[in-house]
This record gives structure tokens, sequence and C-alpha cells, in this order.
């Protein structure tokens, strides 16, 4: 149904050269002109700028038009610009059609001839859709202000932070039983050398007590539906054995508790008990039951924790517990993990006991590791020589091809604690050394300093072989020095791979929850990797840390810090316009045969049984149009792409009129 | 079972090695039917100077088992596995490269299609036949032997699709199989003995078997087992120098043989230059 004659403006964008630079935009221009219901038609160096807005405003006040195709960019660009800009002047911001004559066509268009033609045609579909282009208004809905922070590591943690002292309530769902994250397990920093602990445990405490984070440890998110402002969350609460109440955390049951495993948080260098707290300054401090290596779930006695503990906190009848939230927008940050270095036969690890891996180095470090923070061999002796190994599964086309960032800093940061624990030599096999960062390069310049052995080569193997009598007792490793152009042969006490990281595991389901995607290696994928470095698609989901890359602390805490900018931002406003490109169901063509809510992939799609149809949730729509192509009986239209505006921009694409220098019959014959 | 076999030029003068495998074959029910005609691969040092003619030797050997209906081709050599194997991938890859070795090997009538499996004496009898099948043939007790297994250099590299790449284990399955003890911390299994270039350069090669020896002495071995003919024999001959304690170097085939009951004479084994007795 039109409202009203249609009087269309064309504009078409230069892009700077972008445009230009291929299509003859005078060309297009004029060509518009002559097209049916065109009243004006202009070319402009740059539309999406204020001038250039202006002329549209302008035209649509002074020519009375009431139909605007700009030809430019993709509209994922700048539609909204431009709907913003016929909303000024007064018409519906619907009214407008954006024909992608950069992107489609400059960008990956050699001949400049071709290219023109294309612009034209793109823009003869715009003419012919934009005239059937109906007022359509959009809704407006109330924003949630909780937030859900997913992951309490450093950047979970500092984005809980930021947004609680902002006044706004936050969730803060953690997996494991407490926070902390891989900063907790780190000895010191590079390259200020700062205490890891000294820094981040009065995070862990500030967190703990902060009375807007409502903190939810040994928890999972196992659902997320609803949409910006209105999320619906679904958590798994695991049962700890442990009323989280009544534990004082003074860790008599875990000193009575027979059953040993080996730590994960140590990284297998050490044993925990099966009740447990996985370090001192663990928050919560309340204890856990791994059920899986208690005596009392495995065979059914013991219960030793049991009866030591005066609160009385132990619960062996605790169940799984699924805890429901609101929330307006949420913020991913699920971290990293380590590339397990197994399947790199060459350096030995498992084969060779003292081969480690960066992060159990780290634990050996500190001060609440196996070895209470002494560098010292799995015999007890000290090391007179270490090697630490660079580009363990990063920048290898047999593992993961990407520089995982963090490695070469922090390989350099175990040198230094090596040498000043120890006194031992150290040698560090590196590819490139990348130290990019306030104060790096000069920490690389400090460990040269400091008569650390920098050997530029990629490590071939690491073997007991013995070759020489100094080999005797040690692990030799053997790399090509591609600076003296010799095979170097250097025998150590002990070996640290520097493994690269990898995105948490479990990250692609929480993507999948919560609507986004994952790039080819497993990192979240962020809406503009330039500008738009926290945001994502999907609205209102929000990312920070390493699960959208590695990156060190410093850049994890300012991504935290930015995420709650972004989370706080979007509450201020407080309410949100929610996109009329909906579907909608004709209720009276509608038969109930459900197929429509089988394809939407949003959910937005309901079953009413007592009217026996189908319903849109229209603030979850996001207009895909699944459904309305999947409707056997044609009862579903989406709102802006109708059958008339698809069809009227195809005949306008495909059919020229006869005038002009492009005859089909003639091109067919 | 029957396959294709290519011999290669070491086979038949390797201390033994021909009399093992076709003693343990004949015990196995396998079959190695020789491929009729066949030439020098060419081996590893061939491909630097020569790089066209290079790859017809081999696509000629490959050419004629095909011609001669067989789908798979068994090696008893590492370098011939990996230099037939080398050339199957290369021409995969590489039509026109394939134009110009077929227009060679048209001279004789002769065509590289590449559809066929290059494959190892060794892992065929660990793979195809299988350990279980093994230990029902054995009849003589190892177990008081440590075999240190030497798969050498050129075996899984750079492929790692019949085992793992630095760290090989489907000797030690066969070790364990025939009753004796695999020397599983066998750091050197893998280094290279130096192949052919032992003649041009032993100052540089007798070191390289220095390493291989004197890990399989440290760590206990009795004897090292090897896959390859030279191999064999470069591990076995360089020992006099070494100032070490000597170790017997057999082949696979003859331990088999030695467990299945073969004597001493069946299997050649005087042929070894640092003698094997069961008995040690």
């Amino acid at each position: 149904m039109r409202e009203s004659k249609p009087k269309i403006g064309v504009y078409v964008c230069h892009c700077g050269t972008n445009i230009s630079g291929k299509v003859d935009v005078e060309a297009v221009s004029s060509y518009a002109s002559t097209l049916p219901h065109v009243e004006v038609a202009r070319n402009f160096k740059f539309m999406c700028s204020n001038p250039g807005q202006q002329l549209v405003i302008d035209d649509i006040k002074e020519k009375g038009l009431n139909r605007v195709v700009v030809a430019s960019c993709s509209p994922r660009m700048h539609e909204k610009t431009f709907r913003k800009a016929c909303q000024t002047a007064g018409i519906n911001p619907y009214y407008f059609q954006m024909a992608c004559i950069r992107e489609h066509v400059s960008w990956v268009t050699e001949d400049p001839e071709q290219a023109t033609q294309k612009a034209k045609d793109l823009v003869r579909g715009a003419v012919a859709r934009v005239a059937h282009h109906q007022q359509l208004a959009s809704r407006v809905v109330d924003i949630n202000p909780n937030v859900l922070v997913i992951g309490g590591g450093i950047a979970g943690m500092q984005a809980a932070l930021d947004i609680a002292d902002g006044g706004k309530k936050v969730f803060l769902v953690e997996k494991e039983p407490t926070i902390g994250g891989n900063m907790s397990k780190f000895d010191k920093t590079f390259p200020t050398l700062d205490c890891a602990a000294c820094i981040s445990t009065p995070k862990l405490v500030a967190v703990g007590q902060h009375e807007n984070i409502e903190l939810m440890t040994y928890s999972e998110v196992a659902d997320v539906s609803g949409f910006v402002g209105n999320f619906k969350v679904k958590i798994r609460k695991k049962p700890r054995y442990v009323d989280a109440d009544k534990c004082t955390g003074c860790g008599l049951c875990t000193e009575k508790c027979p059953s040993k495993v080996l730590s994960e948080f140590d990284h297998g260098l050490a044993y925990r008990k099966a009740i447990y707290s996985p370090f001192p300054q663990a928050v919560p401090n309340t204890r856990v039951i791994d059920a899986e290596h208690c005596i009392y779930f495995q065979k059914n006695r013991c219960r030793a924790c049991e009866k030591f503990c005066e609160a009385e906190a132990i619960d062996f009848d605790q169940k799984e517990e699924i805890v429901e939230i609101n929330v307006g927008s949420v913020i991913v940050a699920t971290g990293f993990e380590t590339f397990d270095p197994t399947p790199l036969t060459q350096y030995g690890f498992g084969r060779y006991p003292e081969v480690y891996t960066s992060i159990q180095f780290e634990r050996i470090n500190n001060a609440t590791g196996p070895t209470s923070g002494e560098i010292v061999t799995k015999d007890g002796k000290k090391p007179e020589a270490v090697a630490i190994i660079h580009c363990v599964g990063s920048r290898d086309q047999n593992h993961q091809k990407y520089c995982s960032r963090v490695c070469c800093m922090y390989s350099m940061k175990f040198a230094h604690l090596v040498r000043e624990k120890t006194g031992a030599e150290v040698y560090e096999f590196y590819i490139d050394i990348r130290s990019p960062g306030k104060g790096y390069e000069e920490f690389y310049n400090r460990l040269q300093e400091e008569g650390t052995h920098f050997i530029r080569g990629k490590v071939s193997q690491v073997t007991d072989i013995v070759d020489s009598p100094e080999d005797e007792g040690k692990l030799v490793v053997v790399a090509e020095d591609t600076l003296a152009h010799k095979v170097r042969r250097i025998p150590v006490d002990m070996v640290v791979l520097s493994v690269g990281l990898k995105p948490a595991s479990g990250i692609e389901d929480i993507a999948r929850m919560v609507g986004i995607s994952v790039d080819s290696d497993g990192w979240i994928n962020e809406l503009h990797p330039k500008l738009g470095p926290l945001a994502t698609p999907s609205d209102g989901i929000f990312v920070a840390g390493c699960c959208q890359g590695p990156k060190d602390i410093p850049d994890s805490v300012a991504q935290g810090q930015g995420a709650a900018g972004e989370a706080l931002s979007l509450i201020s406003r407080g309410k949100l316009e929610i996109e009329a490109a909906v579907s909608t169901i004709d209720p009276e063509r509608c038969m109930g045969c459900r197929q429509c809510e089988e394809v939407c992939f949003y959910g937005a799609i309901s079953y009413n049984p007592v009217l026996n149809v189908c319903e849109v949730n229209e603030a979850i729509c996001k207009g895909c149009g699944n459904c309305a192509a999947t409707c056997p009986n044609k009862a579903i239209e989406l709102r802006h792409f109708n059958n008339d505006e698809i069809l009227a921009e195809m005949e306008g694409l495909m059919f020229a009129p006869v005038d002009t220098e492009r005859n089909f019959n003639e091109k067919a014959a | 079972m029957k396959y294709g076999f290519f011999p290669g030029c070491s086979y038949k003068g390797a201390a033994g090695y021909k009399e093992s495998t076709e003693a343990v074959c004949r015990v196995l029910g396998i079959e190695l039917e020789e491929i009729q005609d066949w030439n020098c691969c060419g081996a590893t040092s061939y491909w630097s100077t020569e790089s066209l003619k290079a790859y017809v030797l081999p696509a000629r050997i490959m050419a004629l088992a095909e011609k001669q209906g067989f789908s798979e081709i068994v090696n008893v050599c590492n370098a011939c596995y990996s230099t037939l194997r080398k050339a199957q991938e290369k021409l995969s890859g590489d039509e026109t490269l394939k134009e110009k070795v077929n227009l060679a090997l048209a001279e004789e009538g002769l065509e590289y299609t590449g559809n066929f499996k290059i494959r190892h004496l060794m892992e065929v009898i660990v793979n195809d036949i299988g350990t279980d099948k093994i230990k029902e043939h054995v009849k003589a007790g190892l177990s008081n032997l440590t075999i240190a297994p030497y798969y050498g250099c050129q075996l899984n590299r750079p492929w790692a699709d019949i085992d793992d790449a630095h760290n090989p284990v489907l000797m030690d399955g066969l070790i364990r199989a025939v009753g004796a003890k695999p020397l599983e911390n066998y750091s050197a299994k893998t280094e290279c003995c130096g192949a052919a270039q032992m003649v041009a350069y032993k100052e540089l090669c007798v070191p390289l078997n220095r390493r291989i020896v004197k890990d399989a002495v440290n760590k206990g071995a009795n004897a090292i087992c090897t896959v390859c003919p030279l191999c064999q024999l470069n591990v076995d001959s360089s020992q006099a120098g070494l100032g070490l304690p000597k170790i017997p170097v057999i082949f696979f085939t003859q331990l088999m043989g030695l467990a299945f009951g073969l004597t001493e004479e069946d299997l050649m084994l005087n042929k070894l230059l640092t003698p094997f007795k069961t008995a040690v």
C-alpha cells in the first residue's frame, strides 16, 4: 500500500576516490535522473559527511522528496546514518534505500566501464524498490540495567568491578571454584616484575565483597534467551557439597581428607585433596568436594571431612541447581588455556621429567606453588642451566599459525627469575623477539645485559642422548643457531616450553548461546577489528580479554574496563529502539504447522495452541526472513522485505528501460 | 597376502636381510612378489643433482608395478620407501612434471598414474598381520633381551602418518609381540645414521652413529634392531672405532625369525659384524 506518489532523490557518493576511482559517478547520477519517479539525482564527495547529509535533508524539505536512495558503501556501514537524516528532514526513516556500489562494485570490479554499468544497475534496482517502501515504526523497549559477566579472570573481574562501582548490579559467573583465572597462577608479571598476587588479590577480595556483585563460582551458563536489554539467562550451579554460608574456610577438612589428586591449579606438579580450595587466596574461600575423587562418593565410606567440620558445613546431599537471572547485557570474558605440547614429540614433554610448560613454570616460581617458589628440578637440585623454547605451538604451520603475543615477554621474565633465584645460565631459543609494549623493549635490553643467552633458532629436538661428557645427566637442546650458522647442542637441567595461548574450552558453547561466532582459530569475532573491538554483531553482547585473541594483562584489563563502559553506556540509554524490519504472521492464513518455529534461529516464534497459530515476538526477531521463506501458506511477511519490495527491486535490477545503452536482446544475440 | 615387492639395491647384499625376510614371510604367509625389471630408486642423493631424472627413476619402478598389476608396493629400505613416497607426492601435485616423466616412461611403453600405496614391510607386518597373529608363531623365549628399536630418520618424516615423526612406537609393539623387551626410552631411535654420506664424509657420520650406539648401550640394550639395510650397515660397521662396548645390530626380520624358532644359519646371523647370540 503506497501512502503517496513517490518523489525520489538519488545521491551517488564518491567516497573520496574509493568509488569515483573506478565508477563514473557523474554518469551514474545523470542516468539516475532519467529513472521513473526520480526528482533529483546528485553526486557528492562524501555523502556520510555533514554537508552530504544536509544535501538530502535540504532536498527533502525544499523539493518535497518522500523517498531517498543513497548509492555508496554497504548498508552495514551507513544505513543508520541516512535513515536518521531522512527522519531529521521529516520523512519516515524506512523510506530510504541504499545501493552498495563500493564493496559490491568499485572494490571488486577491475574494468571501469563494467563497474559504472553495475553501479547503474544497482541504483535502478534501489529506485524501483524504494518506491514500494512502506512507513514503519520502530518500537522502544526498556533496558534491564543488570549485567552478566561470563568468566572471572582479570578481564571479567575488572569489567564486573567497574560496572558495580558505577552502581549497577553484576552477576559474575565462573566455572572454576574460585575467581582469579590464569593470572592468579603467575608469580611475577612482565616487564615491571611486580608480584601477580599482590596486584590481583585485592581485586579478588573487592569482587568478593562488592555489594553490587553477585558472585556465582563453580557455575556455568546453561542457556541464554531474549535480546538486547532483556536477556533471560539460566545458570547451572554445580554442587560444592559444602554450605557456603557455614564454611569458615578453616581448611581442617582438607587437612583430614585422605584422597589425593593431581592439582589442576598446579598443572599436575603437585597434589591436592578431594576437598580443597585451589589456592590460599581463593575467593570465595568455601571448599569444594571433587565428587569424582571423593572416597564417600565413590565407595560410600570415609566422610572424614564431615566428622571434623565444626561448622557442620559439609552437605553431601547438595544437588545441581539452575538459577534464572534477567540481564540487559552480557560481557563474555572466558579467557584462554595454554597449548598442550604433547603432540610436539620432538620436545619430549611427558617423556622427560625436566621438560615443563610455561604455565607449570609459573607455578614453580610461585610462592604457593609445588616448590614454594624455589626453582629446583624434580630431584630437588638447583639447575645450572635452563633452556626456554619460544613459539611452542605458535607460529607453527602444523599447529597454530598465529603469534600468541605474550610468550616472548613471559619467557624473558622467566630468564630474569631463573638468573635471580639460581644464577643458572639461561638459553632463550627464539625465532623473533616480539616486544611491542610500554617498557617491553627496554626489558629485552635489560635481559641481554643480565647475561641471558639469546639463540636465534627453532629447536629441533630435546634429547637425553649423551654426545660429550658434559651431556651426562642433562637434557640436550639441539637447534640451528641461524646467526652463528651452526648447530648448537646445549646441555641443560630444565627445559621450559613457552606454549602458546588458545581459547578456553567451552567457548563455542558460550558463543552459540549468546549468538556470536568464533574465527577459524576459535577466538570470538568482534564487531569490527579496529573500530568495534569490544562489541559483537549481537547487540548487547560484549567481549573482553583473551577470549577475543591472545593478549597480556594490561590489554586484558583495558578491555575489561572498555567492555564495562560499553555496558554502562547501554544501560544509561535506559530505552532501546528495536529494528522495525521484523516478521509478522497473518493469523487468518496461518494453519499452525510450526515450520517457522523450527527455522527461527533466535527463538522469536512461539506456537499459540489456543488459536492454533504461530506468533512472533518482535523484540527478539532479527528480521532474517527464514520464517517468511519457509511458510507454506505465505502467512508470514517480513516487513521492509515484503514481496512487492523484493520483486520490484529484482525487476529494476534485471530489466533496464528500453532506451538505455544496454540492450539485453542484442547481448543475447 | 600378496604384495608387489621392491627390494632395492642393498637388500640382497645386506647381512641376512633377504634370508630372514623370506623366512619370516613364509611363516606369516606373506607373498612378496618382486617387481620385474626394477631399477635403483636413486636414493636421496640423486634429487640434489638431477631433479627431473631423479623423478623418472622411482616413477619407472612404480609404473612397472602398476603394469604388473600391483596396488601396493612393499619396501624393505627406508631410503627406497621415502624416495618412492616423495616422488608419488610430488607427481600427484604437479601435472607438468608428471607429463614430462610420462614422456620418458613412454619410451618403454610405461605410464605412471600414481594409483597405488607405498609401504614398508615392518609396517605391513604390524598393521596387516597384527601382533596377535605374530604371537601365535612365537616359539623361542626372548624375554631376556632388551632391544633398542632403531627406526632411522626417513621412515616417518615428513609424513608421520603410520607413526609419530619424532617418537615412533610401531616397532616397540612388534618387539613386545615376539617376546622381547623394547628399550622404551631409546632417544636415538630416529637419529640419522649418515646414510650414503658415510662413504664421502666419514668424519661427520661416525659421530652420528656414536649417538645411536651409545644411547642403546648406556640404557642397557642387548641389541639394536633396524628396518633398513643402510642403517644396519652404518651402525654395525662404525662401531670399530667408537671405543664403546659393542652391540649387535640386527634386522627386525632376524629378531622375528629367532622368535619363530628359526636357526642362526637360516637367518644368516653370522654375517653381522658384531656377533649376536640369543643367549647374551
